[in-house]
């Protein structure tokens, strides 16, 4: 839809060259339609704006570049980092550098051989701009290029958690991106042109249809691994569960808890739920207004049902929260679950002398069950007395509001995603004074950031996973957030062509999930 | 000429039809609705109750619940006074509008004619529901920014009509005598020629309460009208086309809400028309 | 030639609307609560990158000297860019256009097929059963929320009897080339039967959607005009001479009421623009419809009021079509009066 120049370009063609173009136009799509048994389609929802793999903080993004790019360093499935693309890597004693080697043999899917100067400038490209990505590798310095296959990169300042970082930090091929500069640091040539050396390569979009094919330049067999991959976009979510059910999609993403219930037993489609890595809930200003006090945040807290909002909303899938950090991610420790207690709630709020209290939450509309977790707790803070007023607001517009402190929404609702299995990010980016954009409470103390900064430094892991929840112990207590539920994330996939995407991988929030042919009898 | 030819038929006497009636007294029994509705409704409409969610149409909740376990029956009934009051209270703003500038037009000099007709022009060329949209859109979503942006796009229909109207009221010999008494301009105005072309815009009324309410319906599915909880039809069929596949009482009820007054509104205008010009009768 | 004259009015007329838009357009923007400049450069931009946008944009210059270059702007096609996907957005409603453009032919085609034929038997047999009937279904039809509509056809015929598909434009692997950005016209010309009757299956749900409320306006109008021909002092030879009611309605109404009916067909066909709003996203199509509900749901400003823009500038378009083809219908024509109203 956003790729005008095709359309336009195939027209002009057609009109010069007439028949001869149309036939061989007609051979190509042909090819593609009788590959169906190679194919695997996946649907999900929300546009792809640009396959720039600088904008692979953005879902449905991230969902191609991860496949035509492949990074330095991903994960095994306990959550260890190892090589894709490097080979081997060390961290420096000081925390403040890492040596790599890259993989030999690696190509992009031009024949080129991706060397250390491609990672340069990927990661060079990504500090001039500073959008998308940059925000993960902020502490970057800079790349000191040994040769083609050795390179160190350095850090601005020590810190234990860059590694983990670079799992979505996609190199890019220098020669193709120089090549197509621009004035815009080739961003636009990069939207709709692949330049990776990851397992499938960019052949078209087409609409909504974005097809990737096996590239052979890629260093691993194919396998049972499908042909093509296409990405399907398609909002609605009940469409999705029925072309799953009469086979026209083989995954379906984006689907609503209820419409995967109701697809769950029928022949040739399966779905199965994994660990969670997104915990929904609601994020509040805790710098100024009502909300800055702590007691007013947990009457809040101890006036939803949770229960009925996971059962009634979710499904009864995912679980009840028990602290800030999604269930995905290691490092929790063990917090009662909040339950329901209206006179607990107004002795808080008494307490706080905060009565006939007025509060504005926002919430995205474009997903359904925000409005539906808005719209109980809107009924649910009327028990204590609380009015609460619900605003609408669109994500970008919202990024937007981050940007200045002042202006952070009283209460936000939001779905908060872990990227990275380290709790350290999660928790730094969130939790920490100062991370403007990401701070989404405007949360500060003073303890909490020590105790992070101490961990950042500790190369140890089972020691920064006890300051992690020293870490975490306190900021349940301040409760600037305050978590619904956890969503399990869940596969719903045609089981008569695809073995199970989840069971023995790495989550998909961490790392793509690798789609697999059942073997033919 | 000896054909009694059907425009020159004598004005019928108010001997209404079973037919007329029957559309008569639907619309006064919505109107009634609007009326009552939020007071007898109970006050558990806004209240969610997830134990009972989703519930299909039974002898207790009438049009089953929605996904907030809210009876579905007594919210429409809680909302038709947004719904239908909302409407008829864009109509009146933008025939006060029209009126302005209609009355404006016909007594201002003629260049203020001339310019507020092409103003009329243009606002009759622009498809209102697209503009609406983006007015609703930069006021921001409520009910009250969609009642906004529907008056300010919904008014030169009204305004070049009565022109029409008052153009040729002022030509009447009525006019021209209490213009030769001395009555001022402004006072012929509203007293005499105003009241007298209002009765072209009753017949216009009814048709424009169906016409918008299906307007106003669709700004609130969109997501720019009214927001939740609000009862609002539109607004219920918004949020409920998620959850059709397993709840289609959620969304027909609402939307069949709509169609029952937007069709009633619609005769009654059908109705009004042919008495007003029986060369339409059926 | 006194039609030229007549035409070259209604172009300026043309040109003067879509002048009053532009300026709507331009207020409205400036309305927006925040920054056009940080907007506009997205969320993560760095003062420097805000201030080169604005001065990109010429914010600093004064409003009068900003509505000149919005005009310009304008002139040149730049309809703004969408902030969420950082295109221009006329470059996104281009790619779209055509599939709307689809759609709105065949609910006209389907709604002109059934309002004629109803219209003709209705003024024939004027005040029997058929006429009332037909004249009620005609009001229901025209006071169905479209939305509504459209979600309960999806429901029924997609859900629940599965008879036809129930959302997107066309089914895996039978997509012709894209050589029109029309998924039936591409199949044909490809020579692809299967892929024609496929695209079909995905748009007749949709283009009924349209064609109900189209045919019950034509319908109203058409029966209207043709009972108001044949009450007119100018049936009363024909009536004299002994002609059949059905003749009369066919060789002499019929004729007489074609310029109304198309002047209001124009009118139609671009309130379906507006319409496409709140069907295309029901059924998932793509869309210049579905583009600005997006743009509306993703609070995409920007995006919305060029959409709005270039709606309007397809409405009058269509409009003027339709006033210019009465035109030449109409050698008669006098004065200014092209116009039949829209509701």
């Amino acid at each position: 839809m956003q790729y005008a120049h095709r359309p336009m370009a195939r027209l002009r063609i057609a009109g010069l060259a007439g028949v001869v173009a149309l036939s061989a136009l007609l051979a190509g799509s042909s090819v593609f339609a009788a590959d169906r048994v190679n194919t695997v389609i996946v649907s999900g929802a929300g546009s792809v704006n640009t396959l720039d793999p600088i904008a692979s903080n953005y879902f449905q993004t991230n969902d191609l570049t991860s496949r035509t790019y492949s990074p330095l360093i991903t994960y095994d499935v306990d959550l260890n980092v190892v090589g894709d693309l490097a080979s081997e890597y060390k961290v420096a004693d000081d925390a403040q550098s890492i040596a790599f080697t890259l993989r030999d043999g690696a190509k992009f899917h031009d024949g080129t051989p991706v060397t250390s100067k491609d990672v340069a400038y990927t990661l060079d490209r990504i500090k001039r701009l500073a959008t998308g990505v940059a925000a993960y590798v902020d502490i970057y310095d800079s790349t000191e290029v040994t040769d083609d296959r050795h390179f160190t990169v350095k850090l601005t300042k020590p810190s234990a958690l860059f590694l983990t970082s670079l799992s979505r930090i996609y190199i890019i091929n220098s020669g193709l991106a120089e090549a197509n500069v621009g004035s815009d640091d080739a961003q636009a040539w990069l939207a709709a042109n692949d330049a990776g050396s990851g397992p499938y390569k960019l052949t078209s979009i087409n609409g909504n249809d974005v097809i990737i094919d096996w590239a052979d330049t890629y260093w691993l067999d194919r396998g049972d691994r499908p042909m093509s991959l296409v990405f399907r976009r398609v909002d609605e979510s009940a469409p999705k569960r029925d072309e799953l059910r009469i086979g026209n999609i083989d995954v379906g993403k984006n689907i609503q808890q209820r419409d995967l219930d109701s697809i769950a037993n029928e022949p040739g489609v399966t779905v199965v739920y994994g660990s969670a890595p997104t915990v929904h809930g609601i994020y509040f200003n805790a710098s100024t207004g009502p909300t800055a006090d702590p007691r007013v945040r947990k009457a809040i807290r101890l006036a939803y049902d949770y229960e009925g909002a996971l059962a009634g909303i979710h499904r009864g899938k995912g679980a009840l929260p028990s602290g800030p950090m999604p269930d995905a991610l290691p490092c929790k420790p063990d917090f009662p679950i909040v339950a329901r207690d209206l006179d607990g709630a107004k002795a808080l709020l008494s307490d706080a002398g905060r009565s006939n209290l007025t509060l504005t939450l926002r919430f995205q509309p474009a997903f359904e069950e925000q409005v539906q977790q808005a719209t109980l707790l809107q009924s649910n803070l009327k028990d204590i007395g609380v009015t609460l007023n619900l605003e609408p607001i669109a994500f970008p517009n919202y990024l937007q509001m981050l940007q200045d402190p002042a202006q952070i929404p009283q209460m936000m609702l939001l779905g908060e995603n872990s990227l990275f299995p380290d709790p350290g990010v999660f928790l730094t980016k969130t939790f920490m004074t100062g991370a403007t954009g990401t701070n989404r409470s405007g949360y500060s103390n003073p303890k909490v950031d020590e105790i992070l900064n101490t961990a950042i430094g500790t190369a140890d892991a089972d020691a920064r996973c006890e300051l992690y929840k020293q870490a975490e112990t306190i900021i349940e207590d301040d409760s600037p957030f305050m978590p619904i539920w956890y969503a399990g994330s869940y596969a719903a996939y045609r089981s008569d062509r695809l073995a199970n995407p989840i069971e023995g991988q790495v989550n998909g929030n961490f790392k793509p999930l690798d789609y697999v042919l059942l073997k033919k009898e | 000429m000896t054909l009694v030819l059907p425009t020159a038929a004598p004005r019928r006497k108010a001997n209404f039809t079973a037919y007329e009636l029957t559309v008569f007294g639907v619309v006064a029994a919505l109107f009634l609705l609007a009326l009552i509705g939020p007071m007898i409704a109970p006050a558990d409409i806004y209240t969610s109750n997830m134990l009972e969610t989703l519930f299909p149409p039974s002898a207790e909740h009438w049009l089953g619940t929605d996904d907030q376990g809210r009876d579905i029956f007594w919210r429409l009934v809680a909302g038709s006074r947004l719904s239908l009051f909302a409407t008829v209270l864009v109509v009146i703003l933008y025939s006060i509008i029209g009126m302005i500038v209609a009355t404006l037009a016909t007594v201002g000099p003629r260049w203020v004619d001339e310019l507020l007709m092409r103003i009329t022009d243009i606002g009759l060329s622009l498809p209102g529901l697209v503009v609406s949209l983006g007015i609703a859109t930069v006021l921001g979503p409520s009910l009250q920014s969609g009642i906004i942006a529907l008056a300010l796009t919904g008014w030169p229909m009204t305004a070049r009509i009565l022109r029409t109207t008052m153009r040729r009221t002022m030509e009447q010999p009525f006019v021209e005598g209490a213009r030769i008494l001395g009555v001022s301009r402004t006072r012929l105005m509203l007293k005499h020629v105003l009241p007298n072309s209002l009765d072209v815009l009753i017949v216009k009324w009814a048709g424009d309460i169906s016409f918008t309410m299906l307007i106003l319906a669709g700004l609130s599915f969109i997501g720019v009208g009214a927001q939740p909880p609000s009862p609002e039809w539109g607004a219920m069929i918004s949020g409920a086309r998620g959850y059709m596949s397993i709840a289609w009482w959620a969304v027909a009820a609402p939307g069949a809400a709509i169609v029952i007054n937007a069709v009633a509104f619609a005769l009654l205008a059908d109705i009004l028309q042919v008495r007003r010009d029986p060369s339409l009768q059926a | 030639m006194a039609y030229l004259r007549l035409i070259s009015q209604r172009l300026v007329m043309t040109v003067l609307t879509l002048w009053g838009l532009a300026t709507l357009v331009f207020v409205m923007i400036k309305l927006i609560p925040g920054d056009e400049a940080q907007v506009a450069a997205g969320p993560g931009a760095s003062p420097e990158q805000v201030a080169s946008v604005a001065k990109r944009l010429g914010l600093d210059m004064p409003v009068v000297q900003q509505y000149l270059n919005f005009l310009l702007r304008l002139l040149r096609g730049d309809l703004g860019t969408s902030v969420v996907s950082s295109k221009p957005v006329l470059t996104e409603l281009a790619a779209v256009l055509p599939s709307t453009i689809e759609l709105m032919i065949l609910a006209s085609i389907i709604g002109t097929l059934v309002a004629f034929p109803m219209a003709l038997v209705a003024a024939t047999y004027r005040g029997k059963a058929f006429d009332g009937i037909t004249r009620i279904i005609a009001v229901t039809g025209g006071a169905m929320p479209a939305f509504w509509l459209a979600l309960m056809l999806q429901f029924f015929f997609g859900n629940v009897w599965r008879i036809t598909p129930i959302s997107g434009q066309h089914s895996f692997g039978i997509s012709s080339p894209n050589l029109t950005g029309m998924p039936t016209l591409d199949a044909l010309l490809a020579g692809d039967m299967v892929g024609f009757l496929d695209a079909m299956a995905y748009l007749i749900l949709p283009a009924f959607v349209f064609a109900i409320p189209f045919a019950a306006q034509v319908f109203r109008l058409l029966r209207a005009s043709l009972l108001g021909v044949l009450a007119s002092d100018m049936m009363l030879p024909v009536r004299a001479k002994g002609a059949s009611t059905s003749r009369m309605v066919l060789r002499h109404a019929l004729p007489n009421s074609l310029l109304p009916t198309v002047s209001l067909m124009g009118v139609l066909i671009g309130g379906m623009v507006g319409g496409a709003i709140l069907v295309e996203t029901v059924f998932a199509r793509r869309g210049v419809g579905s583009f600005l509900a997006n743009s509306v749901a993703l609070k995409d400003t920007y995006a919305v009021l060029g959409a709005v823009m270039f709606v309007g500038i397809a409405v009058c378009l269509v409009n003027l079509v339709a006033d210019v083809i009465t035109l030449m219908l109409d050698p008669r024509i006098r004065g200014a009066q092209f116009r039949v109203g829209a509701k």
